[in-house]
């Protein structure tokens, strides 16, 4: 290729005789690859006179003979606007000598780029369109019909895909007819008082060429130019005056709006939409108009959200007692045998096997039921259905002041509320996303299951399942409500609005779900498990040390530092209906600060120890061959029963003895049976409404202050805790309102009363910010 | 209608949207929406909003954290601020930018 770097001797290299071809177009689409497809090595690289605004040139053989191609900066529109580099082409394609336009379009975004096509067939010249591009807009599922466009131009339209060089022979040939035959497209048609105003400017105008003058008053009319002189100013007022009486609008909207509408036009029958997929497309209009009803889509949402729990519960069981009971025998018998047998001390195996091991099991003895849910949310987010459930609730979440955007982080919060609050970025709206941040905290995510799994074995046997959607359902209300609450009060505004593109329906790629399933169960164990294990050993501790006379000292579990803190705290939830005994609760709410996962591992830590079970002799007589092979043997037996377990998604009517109870709920019998001691089905509602509600596990704090800030980290916590007590302490007394009425309404009024409190307190805090009330939508402040 | 003006009525009714929001409820490519609009913008009757320019969310943590400047996708947002009803005769073209002239 040869090169040359002066603008005078690049242009020099043209011969006046040959005919100049230009090539214009909107930026990116695909000019200079067509310019190098046309010329090969025969250009040259120069730049235009008075500016650093690169000249491309170079030459083409036709059959008739070579033209000079001239490969212009891109510029959106001949009218004005731009930089330097549109006007360069703007100029050119105005005033220099040019012979042939070739104007080059994306076939995949042909109505934008029609808007060019129609200044250059008002500037008169010769031209022929290059629909560049037309695979991808085949890929987009557009048929570019160039025949078509080229009857409804008025002028020779080639379709290309210039990056492969495909159409190069039909444009050379095009080239060729179009010198000779000077084809001019036909301009859009202008309200016939525009049409007298360009005449009227045209004439005054009276450069020598009718074409340019009309494009020149065009300019003025369109205000893209300065009138000169004082009868061409007072004319263009008139002309301006008169089309805004015959038409209602300014002759500025008026000219671009029928150019606009030529391009639309055009674009509307240049492009064919390619249906090779009809029954599909039935089919989607048929799903759609349930999942998507203005009445029936949310409740069709809901019941697939149960049936997502129902299979998860129901087909998890059949190997959640494999998992625990080949976990136990692996991670705390065989580990502890293990240990014994290269000569640890007791003390040491102890807490390596029954804090770490026992922490270790009980997140695996959960891996079946989550990574089932895991993989349905998988399969409904790759069918397509988890968008149009978004669509479905933007009517209801629009209420509640948030965008239909925001369930898709929510329903990631039912698997761990960490990464549902960084999928909350999903949600453009500042302001919306602060409160779908604000909301995840809510959402019952997969560690709570394992505390509501024990205590629905124990306290709900009969109707364990429903109680653990209830609970989820509370969740979803409370996070709801959260929104609601610091929408009208904190963060005034209103939800932005939520555009999002129904993907087709289509049959899930197992590759694909099982891919992220497979990462989210990844990070649920990794990080769950690690989390465990680490607090397990600390809690396996810490209720065998205690304060005495001023000295830490061995000691039993009752007079541990875990049960005197505990103890001081108890007070604080008598009115949710825990007593003084029921201290070991308390120990597994303030474990569960750190990890939600560690409050049944608390407890059975700590009833453990106060059952005084011998784990020394299970570590001395492990019998891992026999505990695998009675875990293997479990899941036959639940396999037979999940068919008829769907009314009861944890399948607890199903356990009949304790032992199968024990097993299904992770805790080992000791725990169950003192749980049944310390709570009532009541009280043991209430804690389990406290334990959805309070405070967010550490990592999810950590989520929280990335994501929002300390502040607002701060006000989620105490939120969470206050309206944690709140619910409990109102489902406790209303539960225990016959017994003690005078009380239990008491406590009831000063709920009540307090979250009046919060809401003054609220409005007050979003009243206080000076520009709270001129926050216009999408730029919260 | 010609979706030059689609676009006017629909962002005059809503007062502040995006472009990706016109497109879809228009039916209309966003590239096309995007050019309706920047012809208002430089009529004096669309002003695009920077979010950027907005200060945090007011939580005391100003700057510190996602919410404020570096999470989700950028996205430009147009206010309307030409007149509320039909142009006719409500309004004077704004001069126009030098980079028009």
């Amino acid at each position: 290729m040869s090169r040359c770097h002066d603008a005078g001797a690049a242009g020099a290299t043209a011969s006046a005789s040959q005919p100049v071809v230009a090539l214009a177009g909107n930026p990116n689409s695909g000019k200079t690859t067509l310019f190098n497809l046309l010329t090969g090595s025969r250009q040259h690289v120069g730049n235009w006179p008075g500016v650093t605004v690169e000249q491309r040139r170079g030459s083409a053989r036709l059959p008739g003979g070579e033209v000079s191609v001239v490969d212009l900066p891109g510029v959106y529109s001949l009218l004005g606007g731009g930089g330097p580099d549109q006007t360069v082409a703007r100029t050119f394609l105005l005033d220099e000598r040019v012979d042939l336009v070739i104007d080059i379009v994306d076939a995949s975004n042909l109505e934008r780029h029609l808007a060019l096509t129609a200044e250059l067939v008002e500037a008169g010249r010769p031209m022929i369109v290059v629909l560049n591009m037309v695979d991808e807009a085949r890929a987009n599922g557009l048929d570019p019909r160039a025949d078509t466009l080229a009857q409804a131009l008025g002028v020779p339209v080639v379709p290309m895909v210039a990056r492969q060089g495909k159409g190069r022979r039909e444009l050379l040939a095009a080239m060729e007819r179009a010198l000779l035959e000077a084809p001019r497209g036909e301009a859009p048609a202008y309200h016939d008082a525009v049409e007298e105003a360009l005449r009227v400017l045209a004439a005054l105008l009276a450069g020598g060429d009718p074409v340019r003058d009309r494009f020149e008053a065009l300019r003025l009319l369109d205000g893209a130019a300065e009138p000169r002189g004082t009868d061409v100013r007072q004319a263009l007022e008139a002309c301006n005056a008169a089309v805004e009486a015959a038409t209602g609008e300014e002759a500025a909207d008026v000219t671009a709006a029928a150019r606009f509408g030529w391009a639309h036009d055009l674009a509307s029958r240049g492009l064919a939409r390619i249906d090779t997929r009809g029954f599909r497309r039935r089919l989607t209009g048929a799903i759609d108009a349930v999942v998507l009803h203005r009445w029936l889509g949310v409740p069709v949402f809901l019941a697939v959200l149960y049936l997502v729990f129902v299979g998860s519960f129901s087909g998890g069981n059949i190997l959640l007692d494999f998992f625990d009971g080949a976990s136990s025998a692996l991670f705390v018998n065989g580990l502890g045998s293990v240990l014994l047998r290269v000569g640890l001390p007791g003390w040491l195996v102890s807490v390596i096997a029954g804090g770490a091991g026992g922490g270790l099991n009980l997140v695996v003895t959960f891996i079946p039921p989550i990574a089932i849910t895991f993989l349905m949310l998988a399969f409904l987010e790759d069918s397509g259905y988890m968008a149009r459930a978004a669509y479905a609730m933007d009517r209801l979440m629009r209420r509640l002041g948030l965008p239909g955007n925001a369930l898709v982080p929510m329903v990631i919060g039912f698997g761990c509320n960490v990464p549902a609050i960084m999928g909350a970025r999903v949600v453009e709206d500042r302001r919306d996303r602060l409160l779908t941040v604000l909301m995840q905290p809510f959402m019952s995510c997969s560690a709570r299951l394992t505390i509501y799994m024990a205590f629905a074995v124990v306290f709900f046997r009969g109707h364990g399942g429903q109680v653990v959607f209830l609970l989820y359902l509370l969740g979803i209300v409370a996070a709801l409500l959260t929104s609601l609450l610091l929408g009208r009060t904190a963060v005034p505004g209103t939800p932005a609005p939520f555009v999002m593109e129904l993907p087709p329906y289509r049959l899930p790629s197992l590759r694909s779900v099982w891919m992220q399933s497979w990462q989210r169960l990844k990070v649920f164990v990794l990080r769950v498990g690690r989390v465990i294990a680490l607090i397990g050993v600390v809690l396996f501790v810490l209720p065998g040390v205690g304060l005495v006379g001023g000295h830490l000292h061995g000691t039993d579990v009752d007079h541990s530092l875990l049960a005197q803190g505990s103890r001081a705290l108890v007070p604080l939830f008598a009115p949710m209906g825990m007593g003084r005994d029921d201290w070991p609760a308390v120990s597994g709410l303030i474990a569960g600060a750190a990890a939600k996962e560690v409050v049944i591992g608390t407890l059975n830590g700590i009833y453990q120890r106060r059952g005084d079970a011998d784990r020394m002799a299970a570590y001395r007589h492990p019998a891992v061959g026999r505990r695998l092979l009675d875990a293997l043997r479990t899941v036959p037996a639940n396999a037979a029963t999940f068919a008829t377990t769907l009314h009861d998604p944890l399948g607890l009517s199903a356990i009949a003895s304790a032992g199968a109870a024990e097993r299904a709920s992770g805790a080992d019998s000791a725990t169950l049976r003192a749980l049944a001691a310390d709570f009532t089905p009541l009280s043991a509602f209430a804690y389990l409404v406290f334990v959805l509600l309070y405070v967010p596990c550490a990592s999810t704090m950590g989520a929280l202050r990335r994501e929002v800030g300390w502040g607002w980290t701060a006000f989620s916590a105490v939120y969470g805790l206050g309206m944690a007590w709140g619910a409990a302490t109102v489902v406790f007394q209303a539960g225990t309102l016959a017994q003690h009425p005078l009380s239990s309404l008491l406590w009831i009024a000063a709920v009540a009363l307090a979250g009046a409190a919060l809401v003054t307190a609220l409005r007050r805090f979003g009243l206080r910010r000076p520009d709270a009330a001129a926050q216009p939508v999408g730029a919260y402040s | 209608m010609s979706p030059l003006f689609a676009v006017r009525d629909r962002l005059r009714a809503r007062g502040l949207t995006t472009s990706l929001q016109l497109a879809a409820e228009l039916q209309l490519p966003q590239a096309v929406v995007e050019a309706a609009l920047e012809h208002f913008e430089r009529r004096g009757q669309v002003r695009p909003v920077s979010p950027e320019r907005d200060p945090g969310c007011g939580s005391g943590a100003c700057g510190s954290c996602n919410l404020c400047f570096t999470a989700g996708p950028r996205v430009a947002w147009f206010r309307w601020c030409g007149p509320p009803d039909a142009a006719r005769g409500a309004i004077t073209p704004p001069a126009l930018p030098d980079r028009l002239r």
